[in-house]
């Protein structure tokens, strides 16, 4: 008897949560695709990783299941499909311009060759999303490849810009300041993905920090700039020299004041006008995610470092 | 049946959060031995090349730093520069990136005066790997001409 209750008990519970399950669900604005204006368009090896691999969440093509519906997965499921999309989308692909749409796809390769992405919590419903070596291997070759036939292009002239910038301040209220220039090195760089090369500068408290290896967190007050330069001129034995300066960029440890960007403030000033970038402060959240890949250095990917 | 999915659902989300948190081991480690003590010295300029895969810094001290500013071609006593070349490697957190990796070897450029007066650029290298020296050889004059021949970099609003 006892018994009985007990189980009708839990049957009732059991249709509540069903009801509110279905209702949470009609509730649920659908996850629509919208029409594509322009694919990816590479070569077929490539297109058919990212369609498999990535096309339920970067593109307008998202192939939902019956369960990907019921609420409340459909919630998070089109949360993060609306975000994957606004970050990168393979059906908008025709809207970013040459150089953008290369660094997307090196910004793919790295997340991929770290294992962020496809995502950790898709691959687990779909193992076969996940990449092999090969099908990295491929979109490796197709970067590099693309990337020296640009750069074997003549560059492009900079135009000039006509506004004069007064205000060296980021969104994020970091002003512009040349004391780097007294500072020690940290390391120097060169990115074959984007032909720049660049003197990575910190203050006395980042360089203590290196040489303490106290880097996971770094110490509030440590400072660190990038000062980018494009390449220049290459001599008979091919050393290749800075050219114009292109941006300079900061990143401030402070873990009150930039909590919301895991202790880093970031900024960045482009051109010998040293404009601010970004339009308004959620520019540093995209800083702060690429720099996600380098979480294992507390965020900071140029450190001196040696194989284990 | 119905009942079952659902659980099954709850419990991936629950996991996906779990795995989220695990983040991939890394194979290397922090060099503090390969960041480059400058102490008073300030930047020239900096150049890499991808044949020999190395990549170099340029150092002088004030008085050098400021010739180098003017571009005057003819050297003081007092100055002094200091060039650091590392090996370049890949960048172990991002592919596309080179580094600079361990300190291969560091040349130092003095001017200073020889015995009758004249001045005088004394040469001097340390290898990190190797005991041979090219001091005293042609290849230092030629060293010292490179050197001296650098223009410096130009850092914004300055
Ligand atoms: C389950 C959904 C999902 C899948 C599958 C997925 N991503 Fe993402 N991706 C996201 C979300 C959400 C973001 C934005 C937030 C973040 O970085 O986690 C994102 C961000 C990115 C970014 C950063 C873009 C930018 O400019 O901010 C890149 C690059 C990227 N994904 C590449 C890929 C590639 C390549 C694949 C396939 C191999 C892939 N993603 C598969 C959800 C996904
Ligand atoms: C798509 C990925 C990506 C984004 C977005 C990004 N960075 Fe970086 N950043 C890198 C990589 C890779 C390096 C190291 C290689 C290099 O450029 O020398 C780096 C290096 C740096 C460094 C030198 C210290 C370090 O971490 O190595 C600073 C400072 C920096 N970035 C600032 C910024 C700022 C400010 C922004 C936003 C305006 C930003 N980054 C956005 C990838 C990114």
């Amino acid at each position: 008897m006892y018994f009985f209750v007990e189980k009708k008990r839990v049957v009732v519970i059991l249709l509540i949560s069903v009801v509110a399950v279905w209702i949470l669900t009609a509730l649920t604005p659908p996850l629509t695709n919208p029409p594509s204006t322009g694919e990816f368009d590479g070569p077929d090896s490539v297109q058919r990783i990212f369609k498999h691999a990535c096309y339920d969440c970067h593109s307008n093509n998202t192939k939902l299941e019956w369960y990907h519906q019921v609420a409340p997965l459909s919630w998070k499921i089109s949360s993060d499909v609306l975000e994957a999309r606004r970050h990168l989308n393979f059906s908008h692909w025709d809207s970013l311009s040459a150089a953008d749409q290369r660094s997307k796809v090196w910004y793919a390769v790295n997340m991929i060759e770290q294992g962020k992405m496809p995502r950790r919590d898709y691959t687990l419903l779909h193992p076969s999303a996940k990449l092999s070596e090969r099908e990295l291997k491929v979109l490796k070759n197709y970067i590099v490849t693309i990337t020296n036939v640009s750069s074997a292009q003549p560059k492009k002239q900079m135009l000039k810009p006509v506004v004069v910038h007064t205000s060296k301040e980021s969104p994020n209220g970091i002003q512009y300041f040349s004391d780097y220039l007294t500072w020690k090195v940290i390391v120097a760089t060169n990115r074959f993905d984007n032909g720049t090369m660049r003197i990575i500068y910190g203050n006395d408290i980042a360089v203590k920090a290196i040489q303490e290896g106290n880097i996971n967190p770094w110490p509030n007050g440590a400072v660190i700039v990038k000062v980018v330069w494009d390449e220049g001129e290459q001599d008979e034995d091919g050393n290749i020299y800075p050219g114009d300066f292109n941006n300079v960029q900061f990143m401030i440890r402070d873990d009150e004041r930039f909590k919301r960007t895991e202790g880093w403030g970031f900024a960045r000033f482009n051109t010998s006008q040293l404009i601010p970038y970004g339009k308004d402060v959620s520019f540093e959240v995209d800083c702060m995610n690429c720099h996600r890949l380098a979480s294992a250095n507390g965020f900071v990917f140029d450190i001196p470092t040696k194989m284990q | 049946m119905c009942i079952n999915k659902i659980s099954y659902i709850l419990l991936m989300v629950l996991l996906s959060l779990y795995m989220q948190a695990c983040d991939r081991k890394s194979n290397f480690q922090v060099s503090p031995e390969d960041l480059y003590e400058s102490k008073d010295l300030h930047v020239i300029t900096t150049w890499f090349n991808d044949r020999r895969q190395t990549i170099s810094v340029l150092y002088g001290n004030e008085q050098a730093t400021q010739v180098r500013e003017t571009g005057i071609t003819m050297h003081q006593v007092g100055e002094h520069y200091t060039l650091v070349t590392w090996h370049q490697q890949g960048n172990p957190l991002w592919f596309g990136g080179q580094i600079s990796g361990r300190i291969a070897w560091i040349e130092q450029v003095d001017i200073a005066t020889s015995a009758s007066g004249a001045i005088e650029p004394q040469y001097n290298v340390t290898y990190h790997e190797r005991a041979d020296s090219i001091s005293g050889t042609a290849l230092e004059q030629e060293r010292i001409n490179y050197i001296l021949s650098r223009k410096k970099i130009g850092h914004p609003g300055v």
